[in-house]
């Protein structure tokens, strides 16, 4: 009973801040969304019996890429264009396939609770889910004696942030011919 | 000896390629290839197929003999032995299976016999007609392709493989007629001519189509297999059936049609006279001698099937009798010595086709045999005196050449003696054959009409021979210079076949009873024309009596005609007094082909420029301008602004999803 | 009465339509690098559910999965932004009304 509180408490904060970040204007405001939905994101991994992935999300997603996210933005300090109207005819085209997709998996995912739900809450009642501790999750990630697990994935995807770091890097470097671009704000306003 | 039938055309088509690529190779000398290699296999590949049907006809007469005195021995009719050989498969389509064959029997051996026989000596004269034109290898050619073509007609096996040679003569005429092609009239001939034969050849095909319908499908259509269809009892019934009668009267309709434009009947006889713009040899060969023969040929050839239609053989003897009349008259205005005889040959062949439609396929094919031979030496001796003239071919310019051109005039003489009927030449014998018959089987009034036409033959060959040889010369002085008789080999031609215009006709000299030929056709056509009338000639009146009336209608024309010209009636100098009469008297089919034909064809062709052909232009600008509008809506889809380029491309997805989920939602 | 695995369910489904829109509608390039993290994020919240709907260990599988998603989002954003500096170094803006240079 309590958990549904907690959901309920968790979801309407994740909804808002998403909504917040669709409707705000400056990225910093629209940063400070996404982390408060991370947040309550992180708060629902909790109540699914997955307490290393919660505490994964806060410190990765939350801690570490969203403040790079911040980052960038206050070092770009692009404040005028947040001065563009927020929704205009184009948007509505965009909310379309949005609410399409929205309404489909809604309404796939109700389909299934009707189809299956009650069979799985009887099972989940008799032997309840496991939950994802550190052990457990490690146990499934490097296998044990027999399996191997996760682990080449594992590795793979280490490699992809090293290749991701070299890339950035190199995108992002600064030419030293080119003269920087002066993030002045004497740009006239645009439509 | 069956299986070298297939050498009968092939001999001359190979000498068709030598000659060609001969002519090709030496096309860029000034004066061409060497005429004498040129001429020896022009002449060579016709003779050896000349050698070849005699040896075959030797052999068929022998089979034929041994067959009859197994057939006496055991009292039974056997069927008369003919060699046959089959090349393959040729068309085979659902229940339509032809093959592509060859048939030799009597029929056939005997129209091979003069086909490559005066074919060799026309290749013979064309060596010395020919010999300072430019164009010497390629005419060869064209002439040994023509006479392969034609062993093609006679020889094939089935209407579908006679068709075939049939087009190939069509198209060899019109190269030839049209030989000397910088002359735009020329051309214009060999057109005229390939066209209107075009509209028989359609005849043909759709007479063919309808016989195929006739017989059932499944049949193979050959000769064999159609005269035995025809001549069989039982089908004979299934043919009274009004709505198959019908069917086989338009399909011998069409036959006849297609006849009417290879032998130049009315009404698509307008090519012949303008076909004598080509060379004279390729007059007498082609629209003397054989391919205009083979309207006959094929009447004679599907005997059994015309019988059976009693009404396309009135309207083929009508025909015949009505253009031998109407080419008589014409040819009595004519003023070119080949315009003359061409006439004269459309004159002899509606003879022809009138002895067919009364049912004597044999008189006719007799009249075949021997007109091929005087018809064919009076064009040769026009030609020689041409030659001789330095190619004056105006008679009105001719005149006391037979003192000059003593040869020539020889065999002129042979060729005018068979044709207007006189006594025991030629002529006589079957000419008052087919009148005899027609009496007999025709009845009067296509007597009198085939009498009157040997009356007018005989006035207007008497007025050419008058005009050319007895008259007083009337030739340019500059030309009188020049004349000259024509070397060997355009005289040996001469020689053999003014012997032959005065001595074939003893092959079937009824009155003496020599008929030799009549029995080799017995086989062939006799069924046919048994099951016609069954007079036999006995009844009626006597033979004599009737050669007597043709004599006399002979003599008539040719005192008439020394009378015309006694009297001066025949003007020498200056227009005749029938000029412009005579005129009007040519251009009458030429007006008919020009209404039927020209005026609907330019009126279609009117309408389509002028109303369908913006139609479907119009049609196809919609439809650009469809694919344009549909184009510029597609591209709408395709946006400037990042956000809605991919909101679109969602959507699509989303749509998609929504789709692949229908069942679930 | 709906359990938890459905309720996040939804709730993971329509954070992702918002995130959708989110690309869709905004102008600034940051919002769009946003949205993507919230979809990722919808996405990793429909893994745990899913996971939590299986018995025994056999769900730990589906809570791997997230694990490698953050990885790679990280990744991503990394790589994602670097992209975005080099963009408004050479535009001066981060409009993507402002991207047509492909336009007739």
């Amino acid at each position: 009973m309590i958990e549904q509180v907690y959901f309920a408490i968790f979801a309407v904060v994740a909804l808002c801040c998403a909504l917040g970040v669709l409707v705000s204007r400056h990225p910093i405001q629209g940063a400070m969304s996404l982390i408060g939905v991370m947040v309550a994101l992180s708060g629902i991994y909790s109540l699914m019996a997955s307490p290393f992935l919660a505490t994964l999300q806060i410190l990765v997603y939350a801690g570490a890429i969203m403040m790079l996210v911040v980052f960038v933005i206050m070092v770009l300090n692009s404040a005028k264009d947040s001065s563009t109207p927020r929704f205009d005819l184009h948007a509505c085209v965009g909310v379309v396939p949005a609410l399409v997709v929205g309404a489909v998996i809604c309404r796939l995912v109700w389909a299934w609770h009707a189809l299956d739900g009650n069979r799985v809450q009887e099972a989940l009642a008799k032997e309840p889910a496991a939950r994802g501790t550190v052990e457990a999750i490690s146990k499934v990630l490097f296998g044990g004696r027999e399996t191997s697990g996760w682990a080449i994935l594992f590795l793979a995807v280490g490699l992809l942030l090293l290749t991701a770091i070299v890339g950035a890097v190199l995108l992002a470097k600064r030419r030293l011919d080119k003269p920087p671009a002066t993030p002045a704000p004497s740009h006239g306003g645009h439509a | 000896m069956t299986n070298l039938l297939w050498l009968l055309p092939v001999l001359p088509a190979a000498g068709f390629a030598i000659n060609g690529l001969l002519a090709l190779a030496g096309s860029r000398r000034g004066e061409g290839p060497d005429r004498g290699i040129v001429g020896f296999l022009a002449v060579l590949f016709p003779v050896l197929s000349f050698l070849l049907t005699v040896a075959l006809w030797w052999n068929l007469s022998e089979a034929t003999e041994m067959v009859r005195g197994q057939s006496e021995l055991l009292g039974v009719k056997l069927q008369a032995p003919a060699f046959a050989q089959t090349m393959g498969d040729w068309i085979r389509v659902g229940d339509l299976s032809i093959s592509f064959g060859f048939r030799f029997d009597k029929l056939t051996g005997i129209m091979l016999l003069f086909v490559t026989g005066i074919g060799s000596l026309i290749h013979l004269y064309s060596i010395g007609y020919m010999a300072n034109d430019r164009g010497f290898a390629r005419y060869m050619a064209y002439l040994n392709l023509f006479l392969a073509n034609m062993v093609v007609l006679v020889l094939g096996d089935g209407p579908v493989v006679t068709f075939l040679g049939w087009e190939g003569v069509g198209l060899c005429s019109y190269l030839l007629i049209g030989f000397w092609h910088h002359d735009e009239s020329n051309g214009s001939a060999a057109t005229k001519a390939f066209l209107v034969n075009r509209v028989g050849d359609l005849g043909f095909l759709v007479g063919v189509f309808l016989l195929w319908q006739i017989m059932g499908p499944g049949s193979s259509l050959t000769y064999e297999a159609i005269s035995a269809w025809f001549r069989d009892p039982a089908h004979l019934q299934q043919l009274a059936m009004p709505g198959v009668a019908t069917l086989l009267t338009l399909s011998t309709v069409f036959l006849f049609v297609g006849c009417t434009g290879k032998s130049a009947q009315i009404p698509l006889l307008t090519w012949l006279p303008d076909a004598m713009a080509g060379p004279t040899p390729v007059s007498a060969l082609i629209h003397a001698a054989t391919m205009v023969t083979s309207g006959v040929f094929l009447l004679a050839r599907m005997a059994d099937v015309f019988v059976a239609a009693p009404f396309t053989l009135h309207l083929i003897a009508w025909v015949g009798a009505l253009t031998a009349a109407w080419a008589a008259v014409t040819g009595l205005f004519q003023h070119d010595i080949k315009k003359v005889l061409a006439y004269s040959t459309v004159s002899q062949l509606g003879f022809m086709f009138l002895a067919a439609g009364v049912g004597a396929f044999d008189a006719g094919l007799f009249h075949v045999f021997t007109h091929a031979f005087f018809k064919a030496v009076l064009f040769l001796g026009a030609g020689s005196v041409i030659h001789a003239l330095s190619g004056e071919q105006d008679i009105r310019r001719m005149g006391g050449l037979v003192r000059k051109l003593p040869v020539t005039f020889a065999a002129m003489f042979a060729g005018w003696y068979a044709i207007v009927g006189l006594p025991l030449g030629a002529g006589f014998w079957s000419k008052d054959m087919i009148l005899e018959r027609v009496y007999v089987h025709g009845g009067i009034g296509l007597y009198a009409i085939a009498l009157g036409s040997a009356v007018v033959t005989a006035v207007y060959m008497t007025r050419m021979m008058i005009l050319v040889f007895w008259s007083p010369s009337r030739v340019d002085h500059e030309v009188a210079h020049h004349i000259h008789e024509s070397p060997p080999s355009m005289q040996i031609p001469l020689w053999i076949l003014g012997v032959g215009a005065l001595s074939v006709g003893f092959l079937w000299a009824d009155m003496i009873h020599l008929d030799w030929f009549s029995r080799q056709l017995s086989d062939v056509v006799g069924a046919a024309q048994a099951s016609l009338a069954g007079d036999a000639p006995g009844h009626g009146p006597s033979p004599w009596l009737l050669a007597s009336f043709g004599v006399t209608a002979a003599v008539v024309g040719i005192l008439v005609a020394f009378g015309l010209f006694r009297s001066g009636y025949f003007r020498e100098n200056g227009r005749e007094p029938m000029d412009y009469r005579a005129r009007w008297w040519m251009l009458a089919f030429d007006g008919l082909h020009t209404l039927v034909g020209i005026w609907p064809a330019t009126v279609v062709s009117w309408v389509l420029d002028t109303w369908i052909q913006p139609l479907l232009m119009g049609l196809l600008r919609i439809f650009a301008w469809l694919v344009e509008v549909a184009g510029s809506t597609l591209r709408l889809l395709q946006r400037s602004r990042l956000r809605t380029n991919m909101a679109l491309s969602v959507l699509g997805l989303a749509l998609l999803l929504l789709f692949l989920a229908r069942e679930l939602l | 009465m709906i359990f938890l695995p459905t309720q996040s369910l939804i709730l993971a489904g329509v954070l992702f339509a918002i995130g959708l829109a989110t690309v869709l509608v905004k102008r600034n390039l940051f919002f769009v690098l946003m949205g993507v993290e919230l979809m990722l994020n919808a996405a990793n919240l429909s893994f745990v559910a899913w996971s939590r709907t299986f018995t025994g260990s056999a769900g730990l599988d589906g809570q791997v999965a997230p694990l490698f998603s953050i990885a790679v989002a990280a990744a991503e954003a990394c790589v994602g932004l670097a992209m975005l500096l080099a963009i408004f170094r050479s535009k001066e803006t981060l409009d993507t009304d402002r991207f047509d240079r492909m336009k007739e």
